[in-house]
């Protein structure tokens, strides 16, 4: 008896590789940046060369127009000029994805392949085979044509992409190519771009996360493409936009910005401010990458890699503004948002970074399998330090709070249908500042950590905290000066903290053993009050645990106390640290 | 009300001062920790001498620099470890590891502690070794070691590499 199997077709017949040189792009988008500077430079010389002092007249009068159109000119040539260079920089950012997308479906029709070559070849061996074996091959060659078809419509959709990236990059040059064009205020920027920019909901617009997460969503893939590529200040500050979305939009802002101040650097036409926003960028690069390099502790295939979330190294005064996650902050089950304190500027990103490893490692190592981002948030201006007047009060900290609360609104719009487990943690000044965040029933946050706090600022209780008292976790180590800075007890300490101190019984919070081994024998400023997140210590052990959801887990210590009839007391202070202790304070794997 | 903090705070200023007068001497801090490099990786060998010949041995031994610290303070410690190789139950050989540093001269300090596997700790002057056994990838059994201690560096350092382990020779 024959039998006829139908065996499905290799298909699609071949998986076209996008054109192009990402490299060569990236290459192209630094030499446009560049022209871009050179623009800029000639427009600021013109600028200062308007007053020449002792010349007046008539003649003085035509120069002094003629240099301020050609300022304003070359103002705005540099605008666009620099729009161009994003542009470019876009299409090669996605042109990277592409072309792994691309390697991606080639190994699955090689698997296609070889599973289709297996079962001809079976089918061929099989001279008397039974019904049950038939209908195995049927159904292996069922499930084979249903893939093959699932590999045809991905191929598909990547060639859309592909020329939707071409498209775009068409639009930008077009958009660009004639003098007026280059002029206007507009100029380098595709309709396609100019169009959904203009729809309500936009960021920037004044719409809220939830109406910006909703526009993002309205956007076609070429769309949202476009906006990035020519709107990434927008789009890299947009609270509710997807973190991916804003990361690609803020590498834009970085390439382009290293390229052009290096280039005014080279030419020594570089300001101050520039040159504080350079470096600044230079944080911001190293800290990526050490973030896209960073292996999970668990798993040496994965890499969680890196998300710069805010960017804006020009911001108060050249300290700058930044976000650096470790971790996939759109889809990670636990995301950690860390609040620095005193003395942080964007110079200290690859270092926050480096702790913010610490962290996820921490929280992995002891986890519970599921995933998880973690991420410094520098997103307001920390005093300069212990003899900056800002320190002395709370109103950094209320700002920063506003602002923290409005990136915590950003977070949650941006995942609506999937919710991260989110913790807050501050440390020092940042813990006042995360208290202000968090205060009052407006907040959205899962859990609270306040770490060497010097004061939890308008909370006078935990229960004042947004999670409840049952979520706000006091991390202090019995000789940090700063966090024995706060009010405890009935006499208090004439105010000079930032308002309650969290581990006190009056504010009752969880607080958990926060002890490291190199603490010293008296209160310091040194390791005491910045060990918290260091490996193989008990702080870092018991955040791991809150930030993965296990707050109920933690190794809780006695909280402190300040008696009427005598000094405050730490109950930890008797107690031998621990370090590298399992379910205490090991943190890391060994080897 | 608010002239309080301020009044007080100048303390503060003052104490935090006093606390981080002055950014450490990169060369000195360089110093400081090739000394405490050597002598972590001089104390590994002498346990590993310990350790061999009452039925373990001690192989692969790596050492590595961890960045420390944030905010007003940071620092740079040498943490040593490395791999004992027993046969016999995981606590037994964990025993035999901690009971052979002892006639060394350590002295077990996790007795009494809670840990959920098992686990030995021991001192011996200013070094602490930890001995367990790994929870990710091969199930080994490692010691590691560390001295009290840590060195300040400049605030503007950059973190170390995460993964800057080097070899320590045992012999």
């Amino acid at each position: 008896m024959t039998v006829t199997i139908e065996i499905p077709a290799s298909v699609p017949v071949q998986i076209k590789k996008p054109e192009g040189d990402a490299g060569g792009a990236d290459g192209l988008a630094t030499t446009i940046y560049a022209a871009a500077g050179r623009y800029e430079e000639f427009a600021d010389r013109c600028r200062e060369l308007q007053e020449l002092g002792s010349w007046a007249g008539i003649a003085y009068q035509s120069y002094k127009e003629a240099s301020g159109e050609a300022s304003t000119e070359h103002s705005a040539m540099a605008t666009t000029v620099r729009r161009v260079g994003r542009g470019v920089t876009a299409f090669a950012d996605t042109l990277r994805d592409l072309l792994r997308d691309h390697e991606d479906l080639v190994e699955r029709k090689r698997g296609l392949d070889d599973r289709r070559t297996a079962l001809i070849a079976d089918i061929n061996a099989a001279t008397e085979a039974t019904d049950n074996e038939i209908a195995a091959f049927r159904e292996r060659a069922v499930e084979l044509r249903i893939d093959y078809s699932e590999l045809v419509t991905a191929d598909d959709d990547l060639q859309r992409r592909v020329r939707d990236n071409e498209t775009l990059l068409r639009q930008v040059f077009q958009a660009a190519d004639t003098l007026p064009e280059a002029l206007s205020s507009d100029g380098g920027i595709p309709p396609m771009a100019e169009s959904a920019m203009n729809r309500p909901g936009a960021p920037g617009s004044g719409a809220t996360p939830e109406e910006v997460q909703r526009w993002w969503d309205s956007l076609t893939e070429a769309e949202r493409e476009a906006v990035i590529a020519a709107y990434p200040e927008r789009i890299g500050q947009g609270d509710g936009l997807p973190a991916g979305a804003r990361d690609q939009a803020n590498r834009v802002l970085l390439d382009d910005d290293l390229a052009r101040l290096a280039a005014k650097d080279e030419d020594g036409t570089i300001s101050p401010l520039e040159r504080k926003m350079l470096a600044n960028a230079g944080q911001a690069r190293d800290a990526l990458a050490n973030a896209d390099a960073y292996t999970d502790p668990l798993d040496p295939d994965l890499k969680p890699g890196g998300v710069l979330w805010l960017y804006d190294p020009a911001a108060y005064e050249g300290d700058g503004r930044v976000a650096v996650a470790v971790g996939d902050l759109d889809h990670a089950t636990d995301v950690a948002v860390f609040t620095p304190g005193i003395n942080t500027d964007m110079g200290d990103t690859t270092y926050y970074t480096d702790r913010m490893m610490n962290l996820y490692e921490s929280t992995r190592y002891n986890g519970d399998g599921s995933s998880v981002a973690t991420m410094f948030w520098l997103g307001y201006d920390a005093p300069h330090g212990p003899t900056d007047l800002a320190t002395l009060s709370e109103g950094r900290a209320e700002e920063g709070g506003r602002n923290l609360a409005d990136a915590i609104d950003g977070l949650r719009a941006s995942r609506p249908d999937d919710p991260a487990h989110l913790t807050a943690v501050g440390h020092s000044y940042g813990s006042t500042t995360t208290s202000y965040a968090t205060h009052g029933d407006t907040s959205d946050v899962d859990e609270v950590v306040l770490i060497g706090s010097p004061g939890a600022g308008p909370a006078d209780h935990a229960s004042d905290l947004g999670p409840g008292a049952d979520h706000v976790y006091v991390g202090r180590d019995s000789r940090d000066f700063v966090a024995v800075l706060g009010d405890e007890g009935w006499v208090g300490k004439l105010g000079i903290g930032l308002g309650t101190d969290p581990s006190s019984e009056d504010f009752d919070a969880n607080r958990f053993e926060a002890e490291d081994v190199d603490r010293s024998w008296h209160r310091n400023t040194g390791d005491a009050h910045s060990s918290y997140l260091d490996q193989d210590t008990e702080s870092l052990y018991n955040i791991g645990r809150i930030v993965d959801g296990h707050g109920d887990d933690i190794n809780t210590a006695e909280q402190s106390y300040d008696p009427w009839w005598g000094p405050p007391q730490d109950p930890e202070w008797d107690r031998d640290p621990t370090a590298n202790q399992p379910g205490r304070s090991d943190t890391s794997p060994d080897r | 009300m608010r002239l309080l903090p301020l009044r007080l705070l100048l303390a503060l200023a003052l104490a935090v001062g006093l606390g981080s007068c002055g950014d450490p001497d990169p060369e000195q801090a360089a110093d400081d920790l090739a000394s405490m490099k050597q002598a972590v990786n001089a104390e590994l060998r002498d346990m590993a001498a310990a350790i061999t010949g009452t039925g373990l041995a001690v192989e692969r031994a790596q050492g590595r620099v961890e960045s420390e610290g944030m905010s007003t303070y940071r620092a740079e410690d040498y943490k040593a470890s490395a791999v004992v190789v027993g046969e016999g139950a995981e606590g037994e050989q964990v025993d035999q590891a901690a009971t052979a540093l002892e006639d060394a001269g350590w002295k077990r300090t996790s007795d009494g502690l809670d840990a959920s596997e098992p686990w030995a700790q021991l001192e011996r002057d200013d070094f602490r070794t930890t001995i367990g056994w790994t929870k990710v990838g091969e199930r080994e059994l490692v010691l590691t070691l560390d001295q009290e201690g840590e060195v300040e560096v400049p605030q503007d350092s950059e973190p170390v590499e995460r993964d800057n382990s080097e070899d320590i020779p045992l012999d």
